[in-house]
């Protein structure tokens, strides 16, 4: 078993008050973490390396949030009773949760914000324009190998996960100023877009999903999401 | 061409006559109650949310017997790995060993489906079922999450899945019983017995070691007399018996045993054009000079 763990984001919340600078470093790691390992769960299927990577992992059990318990409890779950088909298994969920085989819109929990934030529950609305000027504002684009619209759910994840860790960066070498700045983009950028749309899509999930991973991941990625705006709420009004 | 528009719901000419826009009797107010009443995509939404969410498919309630031999009609080509897989689990099979044969059988055969994908349509079917090394069903048995406490904190790590295996059910392995591959070739014989020579000219290349290529078989029955009228090619011979299991494909056509067991049903048919016909055309399928 390796030491690798998940981290308490709901913990940070709560100990965001007397963070230094090192323990705010480390807590913008372990979110960066977190939003690294869910983007990657939405990003494809779950492969051979992964799901050993998963099983090496320890899931807080307690976190005081009901939702990341469930999360954590059901992938664990999942994790104790894997088969030699899993892999498999996992590929025909992802294909039945997140693609479906309706036409009707309504079919599976579409990974892409502009179908939950459209009237007409379209691809490349709106919301994927907002996306893509946002990551341009920070220097970021898509890379030529990634083929679906920049407003999939693994993108503004990852979105996070890369502004967390340049939050690590500025903490580290004492830009007080630019951490915040970037702190303050995360939360718009959670508050804008991420929070406004997800937990619709991982209610989907919780319908769609035929696997405890996949419908552990929706309780995962709404009971995080909730706790780092909590988080960000919390440090940046510290500094006001 | 003419155009018969009575079937479109068009405003005929009069009601547009009538229509002023400018007039004060004009009805705003129901234009307006018009757009409400379409139905937004929340709206239907909670509307699909209320007929009960995901459009479940009606489960397959036919007996498993039904399912089995739809599934092995339905999956032609891969119905001798199907049945293979029944044959190795009279008795609860890893699923890693099972997995590892569907590979071995396949190794020549470039097949979308995996090991996994037959297995999950047999058990589907209702011809395999997943179960523990002591043959009690895998559902029935449940591996939990282990708590592990560190610098006081709790955490779940995954436990040790139990192994599983895959166990033939009482309908997979009638269908296997079912499976006479013999009778089938036997059938194919007398249903054919004009081609018997053809039959037993392809077996018998198909005996020899290594087996024989494809152009080899062409080059010695498609110039044959028997098969030019009706016209037939080597090809239609080799996929019935392929289908009677008493070929293979192993990079070259092989006589499996039933083949050879085909071989001795048409010992006493004499096949005069054998030698003629293997030389009349080259690999190429070119004739000679």
């Amino acid at each position: 078993m390796t030491e690798s763990r998940i981290p308490e984001i709901t913990e940070a919340a709560e100990t965001a008050d007397e963070a230094t600078m090192e323990d705010l470093a480390q807590l913008n790691r372990q979110r960066a973490g977190t939003y690294g390992l869910l983007s990657r769960l939405y990003r494809v299927e779950v492969d051979e390396d992964l799901l050993e990577e998963l099983r090496a992992m320890r899931f807080p059990a307690r976190t005081g949030r009901a939702d990341v318990d469930e999360g954590y409890r059901l992938i664990a779950q999942y994790l104790s009773n894997v088969w030699a088909n899993s892999i498999t298994d996992l590929a025909v969920d992802y294909a039945r949760t997140f693609i479906g085989h309706g036409i009707d819109a309504f079919s599976a929990a579409y990974p892409f914000e502009s179908v939950y934030t459209s009237e007409k529950r379209l691809l490349m609305q709106e919301a994927r324009d907002e996306v893509l000027a946002i990551y341009r504002a920070e220097g970021l684009d898509k890379q030529d190998s990634w083929k679906e619209g920049e407003d999939h759910i693994a993108l503004e994840l990852e979105f996070e996960q890369i502004l967390a860790n340049r939050t690590v960066e500025a903490l580290e070498r004492g830009d007080e100023d630019g951490a915040i700045a970037l702190l303050t983009t995360q939360k718009n950028f959670l508050d804008d877009h991420l929070a406004a749309w997800v937990p619709m899509m991982t209610a989907d999930m919780k319908r769609f999903a035929g696997t405890d991973l996949y419908r552990g991941l929706a309780y995962l990625t709404e009971g995080f999401l909730a706790a780092d705006r909590a988080f960000l709420e919390d440090i940046l009004s510290e500094q006001e | 061409m003419t155009h018969d528009s009575t079937k479109f719901s068009l405003s005929s000419g009069e009601e547009l006559d009538e229509f002023d826009p400018l007039a004060d009797d004009f009805d705003d107010e129901g234009a307006a109650d018009g757009l409400a009443a379409m139905p937004s995509s929340v709206e239907e939404a909670l509307a699909h949310e209320k007929e009960g969410g995901e459009r479940s498919v009606p489960a397959d309630e036919r007996p498993a017997e039904e399912r089995i031999d739809d599934l092995l009609a339905s999956m032609a080509p891969q119905r001798k790995i199907m049945l293979s897989v029944l044959a190795q689990c009279s008795e609860p099979r890893p699923v890693a060993q099972v997995n590892a044969l569907v590979d071995e059988l396949q190794q020549n055969n470039f097949s979308v489906y995996s090991a996994a994908n037959l297995c999950a349509l047999l058990e589907k079917a209702g011809a395999l079922e997943r179960v523990t090394a002591d043959g009690q069903p895998a559902d029935d048995v449940e591996a939990e999450p282990r708590t592990v406490v560190v610098d006081g904190v709790e955490y779940l790590e995954a436990g040790e899945p139990v192994e599983i295996c895959w166990l033939a059910t009482d309908a997979g392995r009638a269908a296997l019983e079912a499976d006479k591959p013999l009778e089938r070739l036997r059938e194919l014989l007398d249903r054919d017995a004009a081609y018997q020579v053809i039959y037993k000219r392809i077996l018998t290349l198909c005996s020899a070691e290594g087996g024989a290529k494809t152009p080899d078989i062409n080059a010695a029955v498609d110039n044959d007399p028997l098969v030019q009228k009706p016209r037939f090619y080597a090809p239609h011979f080799v996929d019935k018996l392929e289908k009677c299991d008493a070929l293979s494909w192993q990079k070259a056509w092989v006589a499996t045993e039933v083949g050879r067991a085909g071989l001795e049903m048409l010992a006493d048919v004499v096949d005069e054009h054998a030698k003629g016909s293997e030389t009349s055309e080259d690999a190429d399928g070119k004739e000679q000079a």
